[in-house]
């Protein structure tokens, strides 16, 4: 994992690398992917970017609004499936 | 994770307007989740020394797009049932605030992605749900390319 004294988490969800070319600089950063939006979500120690943390499902979010209610990523993609069942019902009367 | 992966790339030209490279979701006939692992951002040609904001997005229909088959990363599995395309003629239809990431990103920079297991990008099962890879910049008019691996 990215510098493992200073940059990273204790539990990544990703790994991300920036490489940009002409100069050779290559950053590195773990990443975590919120359990609720399923956004990928890049830790920067210090940026001041404010996050949260679910109790219930054991990890950060990402800090949106939408966020603060614990739903869990797994119920929202089962309602989008059963409404798209639903419409495929309807469709064929 | 247990299933097939697959891997796929597109580009597209840069444009004042967010113009999309890839996406990747479910075809117009059998729907399956694709659990994207990993991703790929980066520019073609020369370059100039400018920057563009990256987004993957939610997309509820994948628009009219050059087709792109999508590379079997193991040679035994059955051909991708997800649908990928490039070059977007026709945007799809993007998800209101549904970036799962951005990155701003030099043009003479790539930036690559990688989930570790049960963190991936999950899509639903729905017909044409996917994720799209897009870019937008004020004046440069290079090429860039998004590449995407997914488990399906």
């Amino acid at each position: 994992m990215a510098n493992i004294n200073r940059l990273s988490m204790r539990r990544p969800g990703g790994y991300g690398v920036l490489t940009f070319e002409p100069l050779g600089i290559l950053e590195e950063h773990d990443t975590f992917t919120c359990p609720h939006c399923n956004k990928v979500c890049i830790v920067r120690p210090g940026s001041g970017t404010h996050r949260g943390f679910c109790f219930r499902c054991n990890g950060p979010t990402c800090g949106g609004n939408r966020c603060q209610v614990c739903v869990p990523f797994e119920r929202k993609l089962e309602a989008m499936e059963n409404r798209y069942r639903l419409h495929r019902l309807m469709e064929r009367g | 994770m247990a299933g097939a992966r697959y891997s796929a790339s597109g580009n597209q030209t840069l444009t004042t307007t967010f113009t999309t490279a890839l996406t990747v979701g479910s075809n117009a006939t059998t729907a399956q989740r694709n659990f994207i692992t990993s991703f790929l951002f980066g520019n073609e040609g020369t370059p100039a020394d400018l920057v563009s904001v990256w987004t993957a997005q939610r997309v509820t229909a994948l628009g009219t797009a050059t087709l792109v088959t999508a590379t079997k990363r193991d040679p035994a599995d059955r051909v991708a049932q997800a649908a990928c395309g490039e070059n977007h003629s026709v945007e799809p239809t993007y998800t209101a605030a549904e970036e799962v990431h951005e990155s701003p990103i030099n043009h003479r920079g790539t930036y690559r992605w990688m989930a570790m297991p049960g963190d991936e990008i999950v899509t639903p099962a729905t017909v044409g749900a996917g994720i799209g890879f897009k870019a937008l910049h004020a004046s440069a008019v290079t090429d860039f390319r998004a590449e995407a691996v997914w488990v399906e």
